[in-house]
């Protein structure tokens, strides 16, 4: 017996050491940031990677802002400070509006505006309009481009084009955000050349590290200037270093504490050694596993993952108790029983669609297993001596006594909290935006910055097709559309910078036929010359970013071969009233990842309360098949009450649910079923007790600390269990028999 | 060796010259013998010369700025009106709609200075340089940007009259005439 219990060990031994091999090998990869754990949305696929190319490039830039009164000698001396970093800032280039000038002169004709449209309807209305704009006392568009196009078509496209497309002004060559009163500077900087590089979660920490440093410097050379910083990386650095901390201050703690109990109770430093090995065996196995099944470990998972200390230690407490106890009964059954059912209640978080869940099912399962595995060789070896001075206290007969004595109280409470879950049923509230877990000045910062891109309020929808010309002429109908539908829309879309090729050839015949029909008589008296270009000069999106590079374009349009995928950018319409015609429109989406997200976990959670019934109703059986009637319904009574108490208790912390809270309650029901079968297994020995006891503090130890997390997940999950644990050890000695001490184990 | 003695001799002279040519808005002031503040309205005559044209555009009008806020009308050929109300800048038509210039705002912050002759404010965007004529500067760009309106401009005053000549890209130019209501204190 004892010779399979050291092969079991021996082997999973022996398989963790290979996989740290080959973890050593191939290296970990750490992420940070929150939203690639979410569950993905159902996006065709084009659009998918149009957004995973987007999200690529802008996790690869920071914004910055300036306000004050020395906002441009800040500005200066951080663009120096942003070179020395060898990152790039993306300053305004002089020459771009004359870059543009001259290539959309060459296009006279193909490129006309609405307003320019009805200008030319008849002669009269021309003569207004060219004379109007050769009085203006400055004109940059008339003057670059009248050259080439006398007839001032290029000039009003171009003042149009620029006019709708940017919140920014340059000023000085440094970008300014005219947005709000005070002005600001702004200043965007690219990180790394190659955006692949500007994902790791050092990277971040020291980027969002030397901006601080930066903006912190800047701040005491100029005290008036006030220095903005946002950007994803900043919040991957964020979640990052907040994550870590915790990570080690939790784990530490829990780890300090339930080490102090269990060498108070034990009175010996012996048990340390054993629980000890049973931590260091869980963690490593399930993190060697985790390392092997996932690309990249998500730092949240390891901060959930700090649990297992908790869950883990449990088995080895139960054998400890029982080796220093003058009873010796025992318990390898009873753990094996106890895993079992916490095992399968976290393998189901596997099936789940957040990853986040799925890497804290693998991590936890697979340190359980190893915990089961060492705790089960412990009670087995016989091999050590054991520093056996008794455990203490030496007789739990008045908590067992207290506990077991209070019943009708416990049936009281009980029904109390079933009573008001079903009067107060806890509310749930699924939008991503209560799980955001930066802190409250990098939300605002964003959402300030976004006012100064005038981005807020914008929905965007997303086009694709295997053609360009067809989704380019998609983008034109739908703009119609739209423009008849809401006359006040206002849209920004890849078609303002690059028509279709079938309305270039329209304006040019319209503008042929203005010139047949007299419209440019006064230009004539002017410019004899002047001819409509005739040429099958037609411009495409190749020539223009051969040309003017694809800086202009980045934002609206995505190349992911075979499909072209473009993003129009939509203000003054509400999501309600575009909804129908976005649906309508082929091959077109609203993007709206915080909606989809959140109707995602609407759903998700509504599939979890479903299945968490269903497995209560499993566990109800199988604790009717193992033990009798009575038991199950005390236990479905315990497990019932100790969920809808969590719950209340966190919705009343919390104000409303989310769907880690939902999730705890998995853990609850895994954790219920241990205490359950200890106490229903096993005769009222004062081990047991003791048993239950360290394991209840451990976990609340562990659960406790969680809920001092920053991040909402986290501490959701926390405030669920812990307040959870407390009903389960208070509740769960419903189900000790007196039968007990005759039952053979 | 004597070849880089004369490069570095040469390098040196240009600089000295280039920084010598270049005088500050207090002495472009006392250079122009301008006084203390010209009238803050006036009337104009403009003529846009472009190579395009086989003639040059003229318009007239009148500007003033009354309690922070520049008007620029323009009168003939037709009437339109340019209001900058010190944030905005705004377009109005001859039907009287207004409409938000928004990328042109802070090129009228220039034309204010150049046609009240505001030589502080204009030393804030360009840096004068003497012309050889005695009652004329040229004023150059501090920031490419602001060469989109003018590559150089050539500011006079003489006779109680500003001459501003904007220099623009690819040969064309305008000049504007301006005569100030009136003058205060020389």
């Amino acid at each position: 017996m004892n010779n399979g219990r050291l092969i079991l060990l021996a082997t999973q031994l022996l398989l963790m050491i290979s996989l740290l091999v080959i973890m050593a090998i191939n290296g970990v990869k750490f992420k940070a940031d929150l939203l690639s754990v979410l569950p993905n949305i159902d996006y065709p696929v084009a659009v998918a990677d149009a957004e995973k190319q987007l999200f690529s490039q802008a996790s690869n830039q920071i914004m910055l802002s300036f306000s004050g009164n020395s906002k441009e000698q800040a500005y200066d001396d951080m663009l120096i400070a942003v070179r020395q970093n060898s990152w790039q800032a993306q300053s305004p280039s002089s020459d771009s509006m004359e870059r543009l000038a001259r290539f959309y002169s060459t296009f006279s004709g193909a490129l006309l505006t609405r307003q320019y449209l009805d200008k030319i309807e008849s002669a009269t209305s021309f003569k207004q309009y060219f004379l109007q704009q050769l009085s203006q006392v400055s004109s940059p568009w008339v003057t670059h481009t009248i050259n080439g196009d006398p007839s001032l078509a290029t000039a009003n496209y171009l003042e149009q084009l620029l006019t709708k497309q940017s919140a920014l002004l340059v000023e000085n060559g440094r970008f300014v955000a005219v947005n709000v009163p005070e002005k600001p500077l702004v200043l965007f900087v690219q990180l790394s050349s190659n955006p692949l590089e500007a994902q790791g979660i050092d990277f971040s920490i020291k980027v969002a590290a030397a901006v601080t440093k930066m903006t912190e410097m800047l701040g005491d050379k100029y005290s008036s200037v006030s220095i903005k910083s946002s950007g994803m990386i900043m919040h991957t650095a964020e979640n990052a270093v907040n994550a870590k901390w915790e990570m080690t201050l939790f784990g530490g703690l829990s780890l300090v504490l339930t080490l102090c109990i269990v060498v108070w109770a034990f009175r010996s430093l012996a048990p340390v050694l054993w629980i000890s090995l049973t931590i260091a065996n869980a963690f490593l196995f399930g993190f060697s596993v985790l390392a092997l099944i996932f690309d990249a470990i998500h730092f949240i998972t390891l901060v959930f993952g700090v649990t297992l200390i908790g869950l883990g230690v449990d088995y080895c407490l139960h054998v400890l108790a029982n080796r220093f106890s003058d009873e010796k009964i025992p318990v390898g059954k009873t753990i094996f029983f106890a895993f079992i059912t916490t095992f399968l209640c976290y393998s189901l978080l596997f099936f789940t669609p957040l990853l986040i869940l799925k890497q804290v099912a693998v991590f936890v399962s697979a340190g359980l297993f190893a915990a089961f595995v060492m705790s089960f060789w412990i009670e087995g070896t016989g091999s050590f001596t054991w520093i056996n001075k008794g455990i203490r206290p030496r007789n739990c007969q008045y908590l067992l006594t207290w506990l077991t004595q209070i019943p009708r109280l416990t049936v009281v409470l009980g029904s109390f909290i079933l009573i008001f879950f079903v009067f107060n049923t806890p509310i749930f509230d699924d939008s991503i935006t209560k799980l955001n877990a930066s802190s409250k000045s990098l939300t605002k910062t964003q959402a300030f910055h976004h006012q100064l891109l005038d981005q807020q309020g914008k929905v965007r929808v997303f086009l694709y097709d295997e053609s360009l010309q067809s989704l380019l002429q998609n983008e034109e109908a739908l703009a119609d559309t739209l423009k008849r539908k809401f006359p006040q829309v206002a849209l920004v879309k890849l078609s303002d910078w690059i028509p279709s090729k079938r309305i270039q050839r329209a304006n040019k015949a319209l503008e042929k036929q203005a010139y047949d029909n007299g419209v440019y008589n006064e230009l004539l008296q002017f410019s004899p010359s002047f001819k409509p270009n005739d040429t099958s000069n037609i411009l495409t999106l190749s020539h223009f970013i051969e040309v003017n590079g694809s800086d202009y374009l980045s934002h609206l349009y995505v190349d992911v071969n075979p499909y072209h995928v473009s993003v129009m950018e939509i203000s003054h319409v509400s999501m309600l009233a575009l909804k129908p015609i976005i649906e309508s429109t082929d091959n077109a989406i609203i993007f709206d990842k915080q909606s989809a997200l959140t109707q995602v976990l609407t759903s998700f959670r509504k599939q979890m309360s479903f299945w968490l019934l269903g497995a209560i109703s499993l566990i109800s059986i199988l604790l009717w098949f193992r033990f009798d009637w009575t038991t199950m319904i005390k236990s479905l009574f315990v497990i019932t009450v100790t969920i809808s108490g969590a719950l209340i208790v966190s919705s009343l912390y919390q104000q409303s649910l989310n769907i880690f809270n939902l999730l705890s309650a998995i853990l609850l029901m895994g954790l219920a079923v241990d205490y359950l079968i200890f106490y229903r297994e096993h005769p009222k020995t004062n081990a047991n007790i003791l048993a239950i006891s360290l394991s209840a503090l451990s976990s609340l130890f562990v659960f406790g600390m969680l809920t001092f997390s920053q991040t909402p997940a986290i501490y959701s999950f926390g405030i669920t269990v812990t307040a959870g644990l407390i009903l389960i050890y208070l509740l769960a000695p419903l189900v000790i028999k007196e039968e007990n001490e005759q039952r053979s184990v | 060796m004597l070849r880089q003695i004369i490069i570095f001799s040469w390098l040196a002279l240009t600089c000295f010259y280039g920084v010598a040519g270049e005088i500050s808005p207090k002495q472009a002031h006392e250079y122009l013998k301008m006084p203390k503040t010209l009238g803050t309205s006036g009337e104009f005559i403009q003529h846009k010369y472009f190579k395009v044209l086989k003639k040059p555009f003229v318009s007239t009008g009148h500007f003033k700025n009354i309690d922070g806020t520049f008007e620029w009308t323009t009168l003939t050929p037709v009437q339109s009106a340019l209001i900058f109300d010190g944030k905005t800048l705004w377009q109005q038509e001859s039907d009287g709609q207004l409409k938000a210039l928004l990328l042109a705002g802070h090129y009228i912050v220039v034309v204010e200075a150049l046609v009240t002759g505001d030589i502080y404010q204009l030393g804030e965007f360009f840096q004068f340089k003497k012309l050889d004529d005695a009652s004329c500067l040229r004023l150059t760009p501090k920031d490419k940007q602001m060469a989109l309106i003018a590559v150089s401009i050539n500011f006079c005053f003489e006779d109680s009259q500003l001459k501003v000549q904007l220099n623009e890209s690819e040969g064309n130019y305008t000049i504007i005439d301006i005569k100030p209501n009136s003058t205060h204190g020389k």
